[in-house]
């Protein structure tokens, strides 16, 4: 089942002024549920504003976005916001965890936004998996970066996503913790049956992935 | 060495970083202009407000001069020019009263130059002709020339009769050398008409032997300090030689408006206070960028010095706009804006707020330098955070960096979004409490300035006044007691039959006779000087203290540190007299000899009453004297007793009534009126003309209305002042919150990209203005009224009776406004982003 498609995507920085940018110059891709994917390119390729147009964090000049069957240009906001936040799971760089909540309560955050109940024997799953038991009641500013981005990761599942994409997840991490954390982040691909899309310049992680994605100068090679 | 050859670089930095911080830089320029303005014209308002008080008061009294010396000689005259603490010592000889068929006009004076230009003529309007240097010369009031049916001009021919001291009376021809308009409450006092130096020496005498020093102290002077620093520096020439002195109009006029010199200086302090805040808080709004910026710098490897440079480059074109801006827009509104506007507003003198409104140089400059000052503490601020952290954590800073006290958070559920919005406001300790403090300073401040300017609000000033009162006093000036009585039990009661009389009260006068030859009166008689040898009795009034009384009488007691037996006054046994301010320093003390001595009471037939210990003479002039209810007529030189209740029971006489106070229901007042004139105008029938006592009636919703412009004036004044630090306060709740916003929007797209939407995220940012709301408003309630209680019992200082009265609806008018404030500024700042992405936000 194809969970995400893209067609002839396009994006434009500063259009119409003197130093017009283009970001993606017609994009066209398709990701099978299950795959474990890496996008790779150069600094300036477009890997990251591929991911963002997916993620429904930016809009595209052109083209569109579909995600379980849905387009998601066509969303209103609110529409948008609860979209990604049932269907995407998101791991930035930065981890971005919500520093006045310890590592449980980021972790069912989006559950909590959602009106959800909470199902603890999976949350609890998770924690294991991820090896955070013995830090639930820990504030973001007092775990290692490793520690951190296991925790958004956990996030980003906690949901049971569609699709999870990871930008740059490994790029403040040592490459012991990155490892560690792309074969986390398999081993959660795999037994929770979900699609990651993983943004990286790094070849080393990306040979990790089942496919690789290509993108040089806003094109998709 | 290599130079450090960067003058240029340093200024291309600081022109770039002005021009990259156009909104902040106009936000400042704005905040300082405005600080400039308010302070500026709220300032010369209030010294206009007391400038015109304080010409009321000079016009009132006929002169500018509050202290005197009797029998000067010319080395005391010249000792005076010396102190600094006369600012005008001038000389006046009287030249006799001036009347018309037996009816008194005016008080003839001849002064010297200094007197006349600094004490009298600022007192006077409409100033026609010169004072006079022929010896045929005079200068009238113009309210002597109406009495005398007299249209004047300059160098008419005028006939007046003057009578002496020795009350030999002449009739002269005089030329009329200047006219002039008074405003000497002629029931109190005659006015002045001056004659020339000439004309004095005509009669033998010389301005060199003058009556009288008239002076005037320094402003800040109470009457109190000068008279002990006179009888300190110049030597009087025998013991009844006196200074009499007064507290300057200056504090008579500050004390009308602001009730003391404290509380005009705390009430100066507040709102300089809520302008620092306001511009260190706007200050709060660029700090992140600012941060970061310098330290980009920083880490390129600018030094600390440079960045200061490049800093104080842009403080001093933010600052020296604002103070020019303000300064320009404050000149034009205190010169010509003003002026027009509060031009309607007189006082009963006729001193429009307008009129006396002026550019004092002298106020723009410590304002200027003021506001100068604050605003280059407040825009170094980035700099001491520069200064504080390495240059990577400047490069990265964001507002208020997470200090989170416990390593823990003991919880295993999910959070609510009120729970997180109080975790988000409460997360920095430092922050939180400097927010909150900041807030409840504003609001404090604010509250506090309109509960006090509700204090000394003038329309409060018949507040606790009775709806009428009638006043009789049996004894007049000659010392003749009245055997009628208006003011009899059936008058009264006629009075408590009429509707709409809600309660009455009433107070009491009495009068004895006294030996003259009893010891305890000598000092009196030698402060007087000659006694008429006709006088072998003293007819003197009771003044009765109440029971209730007797508490406030022993605070004053304590607070003077008198050396007074209470308990003996108490119980009857010891009598005061309470004397007008007659006694020099060195007779206050010769006074004091007398004090334990026996003093005889005798009725009206001189049969002997009882028997008193004479408890000393009390200044009725001290400061802080009690006002007691029941008084009596009373004259300069004569005694006047104090007694108490227990003391009056001793002498078994009557008391009648001096005064009925009358409280009516509102809107009955001229209904009531109307009755009461009914029922004095049956009472007259009972009196012959001759006969019929004098009844001075008061009735306050006539003496309101009298006032009524005078007090809608100072409202007006005052009531702005504080809807600007009203505004203020507000202001800087506003300011806060956006600030916490506008810093943290890269902490707010944050939790949008990971699924919050913004209704979700408009409910997480309304908890948090909701709970510092709550929080800034329990501490108002709490900490608040006792500062507020404070503040009243500050102004209110020295009065009789000290009344709390909660500014509530300020309170309730604040609370809404911040409520609504923190509801509304999430809602509305969000709209404005609502086209963005996530991603364009995050890039901001």
């Amino acid at each position: 089942m194809i969970v995400l498609k893209t067609k002839d995507l396009k994006k434009v920085y500063q259009q119409g002024s003197e130093v017009e940018v283009h970001a993606l110059q017609g994009v066209d891709i398709e990701i099978e549920q299950g795959e474990f994917v890496a996008i790779v390119g150069t600094s300036g390729s477009g890997k990251t504003t591929l991911l963002n147009m997916i993620g429904g964090l930016d809009y595209s000049s052109k083209g569109s976005v579909t995600i379980l069957d849905t387009d998601i240009e066509t969303l209103k906001d609110k529409e948008l916001t609860i979209f990604r936040r049932r269907n995407i799971g998101f791991v930035f760089q930065n981890y971005n965890l919500i520093s006045t909540l310890n590592v449980y309560e980021n972790i069912v955050l989006p559950l909590q936004l959602d009106g959800k109940q909470i199902d603890v024997e999976f949350v609890d799953n998770i924690i294991d998996t991820l090896k955070l038991k013995e830090k639930i009641h820990t504030v973001p500013l007092n775990l290692s970066g490793g520690q951190q981005q296991r925790v958004a990761i956990a996030r980003a599942l906690v949901n049971k996503p569609a699709i999870i994409l990871a930008d740059e997840p490994t790029g403040n991490l040592d490459s012991k913790t990155s490892m560690e954390v792309i074969e986390l982040l398999k081993m959660s691909a795999a037994k929770y049956q979900q699609t990651i899309i993983v943004v990286t310049h790094s070849e080393e992680i990306a040979q990790l992935c089942d496919r690789i994605i290509r993108i040089e100068d806003g094109l998709v090679g | 060495m290599i130079k450090n050859n960067n003058t240029s670089v340093i200024l291309n930095l600081a022109k770039n970083s002005y021009k990259n911080n156009r909104s902040r830089n106009s936000l400042l320029i704005g905040a300082i202009s405005f600080a400039v303005i308010l302070l500026f014209c709220i300032t010369s308002i209030s010294f206009a407000q007391v400038d015109s008080e304080y010409l009321m008061y000079a016009r009132k009294s006929g002169s500018l001069a509050t202290v005197y010396l009797d029998r000067p000689t010319a080395e005391q005259y010249k000792q005076a020019k010396t102190l600094d603490c006369l600012e005008i010592v001038g000389k006046e000889s009287s030249v006799g009263m001036g009347e018309k068929d037996n009816h008194q006009l005016f008080i003839g004076k001849v002064v010297d130059d200094v007197a006349y230009k600094e004490l009298y003529r600022p007192a006077f309007s409409n100033i026609h002709g010169g004072y006079p240097t022929q010896e045929n010369e005079v200068m009238l009031p113009m309210k002597v020339l109406e009495e005398l049916g007299i249209k004047p001009k300059i160098g008419m021919e005028i006939e007046l009769t003057l009578r002496d001291d020795k009350d030999n009376t002449k009739d002269e021809i005089f030329i009329l050398s200047g006219y002039f308009e008074e405003y000497v409450d002629s029931h109190m006092s005659l006015p002045s008409a001056f004659f020339s130096i000439p004309y004095l020496e005509k009669s033998g005498r010389s301005l060199n032997q003058s009556d009288l020093l008239i002076m005037k102290q320094q402003d800040h002077l109470l009457f109190e300090e000068i008279e002990s620093i006179l009888y300190e520096k110049i030597e009087t020439i025998d013991d009844i030689q006196q200074f009499v002195a007064a507290d300057t109009l200056t504090y008579a006029a500050v004390q009308t408006v602001y009730g003391n010199y404290d509380t005009a200086i705390m009430l100066c302090a507040i709102i300089v206070i809520s302008v620092f805040l306001l511009i260190n808080n706007i200050m709060q709004i660029s700090l992140e960028k600012s941060v970061r910026e310098l330290g980009l710098l920083r880490t390129i490897g600018t030094t600390k010095k440079q960045i200061f440079l490049i800093l104080k480059k842009q403080i001093i074109r933010i600052v020296a706009t604002g103070i020019v801006l303000g300064s320009s827009l404050s000149f034009m509104i205190v010169r010509f804006l003003l002026p027009l506007l509060l031009s309607g507003l007189t006082t009963n003198e006729g001193v429009a707020i307008g009129e006396v409104i002026t550019i004092r140089w002298w106020l723009l400059f410590i304002v200027i330098g003021f506001v100068g000052i604050i605003s280059m503490i407040s825009m170094l601020l980035p700099l001491k955070v520069v200064y504080a952290i390495s240059p990577k954590d400047a490069l990265y800073y964001t507002y208020g960096k997470n200090k989170i006290s416990s390593k823990e958070i003991q919880t295993k559920k999910s959070i609510s979004i009120r729970k997180m919005a109080w975790r988000n406001i409460s997360k920095n300790r430092g922050r939180f409490f400097k927010t909150i403090i900041s807030l409840f300073v504003a609001s404090l401040l604010s509250i506090g300035s309109i509960m006090a300017i509700q204090i000394l609000d003038y329309s409060n000033m018949y507040k606790n006044e009775a709806d009428f009162a009638l006043t009789e006093w049996n004894m007049n000036a000659s010392n003749f007691i009245s055997e009628d009585t208006y003011l009899s039990e059936s008058f009264i009661n006629e009075l408590k039959k009429i509707d709409g009389i809600t309660s009455m009260d009433t107070t009491y006068q009495a009068y004895v006779h006294l030996n003259i030859n009893d010891k305890v009166w000598k000092p009196l008689q030698k402060a007087e000087g000659e006694i008429e040898e006709e006088r072998q009795v003293y007819v003197s009034g009771l003044r009765i203290v109440d029971n209730d009384e007797i508490q406030k009488f022993e605070s004053f007691i304590k607070e003077n540190k008198l050396d007074i037996d209470i308990e003996s006054f108490v119980r009857g046994e010891t009598v005061f007299n309470l004397q007008h301010h007659v006694f020099s320093e060195k007779m206050e003390k010769e006074a004091k000899e007398v004090n334990g001595e026996l003093v005889t009471i005798y009725n009206r037939k001189d049969e002997e009453l009882a028997k008193f210990t004479f408890g000393g003479y009390l200044d009725l002039q001290m400061r802080g004297f009690p006002n007691f209810k029941n008084m009596s007529t009373n004259t300069t030189y004569y005694p006047y007793i104090l007694i108490s209740e227990s003391g009056f029971e001793k002498l078994g006489i009557d008391k009648e009534v001096n005064r009925v106070y009358i409280f009516v229901e509102e809107g009955k007042e001229i209904e009531v009126h109307n009755i009461i004139n009914e029922i004095m105008r049956l009472q007259n029938k009972d009196f012959t003309q001759e006969a019929l006592p004098k009844i001075e009636v008061f009735a306050k919703y006539v003496a309101e209305k009298e006032a009524i412009d005078y007090i809608n004036s100072i409202k007006i004044l005052l009531y702005s002042m504080s809807f600007i630090l009203f505004g203020m306060a507000i202001f800087n709740y506003f300011n806060v919150m956006h600030t916490s916003l506008t810093n943290r929007r890269r902490e707010l797209v944050m939790l949008e990209s990971i699924g919050m939407t913004r209704t979700q995220l408009r409910k997480l940012l309304v908890w948090e203005g909701i709970l510092y709301s709550l929080v800034v408003i329990a501490l108002l309630i709490s900490i608040g009224s006792g500062f507020l209680y404070f503040i009243s019992n500050f102004i209110q200082a020295g009065q009789a009776k000290i009344v709390f009265t909660y500014p509530t609806t300020a309170v309730i008018m604040l609370v809404a406004i911040i409520t609504i404030i923190s509801v509304m500024l999430p809602i509305l700042i969000y709209r404005r982003v609502e086209k963005q992405s996530i991603v364009e936000r995050l890039s901001e």
